[in-house]
């Protein structure tokens, strides 16, 4: 069967953070944890010309991440009970309550960030895709929620064709697909950087880890 | 970044309680070949067994702890094919039953004889591979930091250490009490020395080397010379603690000393291992965000 695909296009986010905000209400989310993220990413300097002028060559972009239940999932690997797991019907990746421990290694080895344990309710959680509103046919609440569309989800033979100019590789800050090949399209803008990228840094550290 | 390192201290307590009392059961299954009678290995080797078996459990307990559900451990079974962290605790656990089974029939005067020193040297080949599979959980893909094969060396030379303590300790209660006839203790004092050398040089190479390595390493989120400046004063006290319980477990290994040498070799042991794990928990640099 199809496996569902988020597609984010770069050139379109302003980083207005109304995904994130959506999740957190639709999910209704505590204060210290979302689902998904916005990262600011900038770099850049100003060099000085022979004839002692100055330019600069400043970039900034936002990315917005949550899950993108990839096709080699760090989290499940690493999982020691299978709670962390691969719906056989949606192929999403979700947690079975019933069977976590709490030991965090999901947390650690996610390079997006994307499973938490919330002590609280002693388990960890993670963005099921809005694994309801999936199967009822609808969107999930972030791409629903983003007012540039630059939010997409869907079978990811449909996500192919209707965003064209998808070319499979990764941005930075994000890792290099290969590690856990997400389901994550990325339409990137004209400042967005390669994955590995040295020159620019995350700017919204505090907000965001 | 302390506090990047300190959320993982009841890993870090775990690590440490279970890897330098796992360690004194290589020194207590060799004192079951040295000590010749049965009576003298109850009287020198029961109290380092005990000890050793506290710290175990307390390792436990704390790894426990930082579970949210425990009670779900059951599952570990079913994951055992592909997660190292399965892996991990199953062998831990089955250390840990070995340990309690042996500790309960010494205890109960119901084990002689080479089943005692068959079981011993089972307990500590348990604590071995228990280190060498807590080293592999931890060698995951996305996180280059600790993905390297010198984390095994480093848990094996800390078990190592709490293997040389454990030896120094039984060496001085023989030199100390009635049984010294009964006793090789060059054999002991030879193992021991051996333990010692060669766990301070796996220590110092796998806490050496991630230190070096992730301090080499930057992604977008962050810069690893940053993150190991931080872990500075801790790698620090770790090297001047870990160098204090070397000289007093070489002082006891060697000389005429005092029990009190020993005990003080265990607590700086405990120390400069619990600092060494936090360093190892504190330099995380992921491959992603």
């Amino acid at each position: 069967m199809s496996h569902y695909a988020f597609f984010f296009d770069a050139s379109r986010c302003t980083g207005c953070k109304t995904c994130e905000l959506a999740c957190k209400d639709y999910k209704k989310l505590p204060v210290d944890y979302t689902y998904r993220r916005v990262f600011d990413y900038e770099g850049g300097t100003w060099n000085q010309a022979d004839e002692h002028t100055w330019t600069h060559d400043v970039f900034s972009y936002h990315i917005s991440i949550a899950c993108n239940h990839c096709e080699k999932p760090a989290c499940t690997k690493v999982c020691p009970t299978t709670a962390m797991h691969k719906d056989p019907e949606t192929q999403l990746v979700i947690v079975d309550a019933n069977k976590c421990i709490g030991c965090g290694y999901c947390e650690l080895a996610c390079p997006y960030g994307a499973p938490h344990v919330d002590r609280e309710i002693g388990h960890s959680v993670k963005c099921d895709g809005c694994m309801t509103r999936t199967k009822a046919g609808q969107k999930p609440i972030c791409v629903e929620a983003c007012p540039l569309r630059a939010l997409d989800f869907g079978p990811e033979e449909e996500i192919e064709k209707s965003h064209k100019e998808i070319d499979g590789s990764s941005v930075a800050p994000l890792p290099d697909m290969s590690y856990t090949m997400p389901y994550l399209y990325i339409k990137p803008c004209k400042s967005s950087r390669p994955a590995g990228d040295k020159e620019g840094k995350i700017a919204n550290l505090k907000e965001v880890m | 970044m302390m506090e990047h390192a300190l959320h993982e201290l009841p890993l870090a307590l775990f690590t440490t309680f279970c890897l330098i009392g796992g360690g004194a059961f290589i020194a207590i299954a060799q004192g079951h070949c040295a000590i010749l009678a049965d009576d003298a290995r109850d009287r020198v080797l029961k109290k380092p067994m005990l000890v050793a078996a506290v710290l175990v459990i307390l390792g436990l307990v704390c790894s426990i702890f930082h579970l949210t559900q425990p009670l779900h451990g059951i599952y570990v079974l079913s994951h055992l094919s592909s997660s190292p962290l399965s892996q991990e605790l199953l062998v831990t656990l089955i250390f840990v039953v070995l340990m309690l089974v042996y500790v309960v029939l010494v205890c109960a005067g119901k084990l002689k004889g080479s089943a005692r020193t068959i079981l011993s040297w089972l307990v500590a080949l348990a604590a071995l591979v228990t280190a060498v599979f807590i080293a592999r959980a931890y060698m995951i893909d996305t996180i280059p930091s600790w993905n390297n094969p010198v984390m095994i060396a480093s848990l094996v030379g800390f078990l190592l250490i709490g293997a040389a303590v454990s030896f120094g300790w039984i060496v001085s209660m023989v030199q100390g009490g009635s049984s010294e006839g009964q006793v090789n203790l060059g054999l002991m004092k030879r193992m021991g020395i051996i333990c010692l050398v060669v766990g301070a040089v796996l220590a110092l190479i796998g806490t050496g080397a991630q230190y070096v390595a992730a301090s080499h390493m930057t992604t977008a989120a962050m810069t690893g010379s940053v993150l190991a400046q931080g872990m500075f004063p801790l790698l620090v006290s770790a090297a001047v603690l870990g160098v204090i319980a070397l000289l007093l477990a070489f002082s006891t290994l060697t000389k005429r000393g005092s029990q009190a040498f020993a005990y003080g070799a265990l607590v700086f042991a405990l120390g400069a291992v619990l600092c060494a794990r936090l360093v190892f928990y504190g330099l995380q640099i992921s491959v992603g965000i």
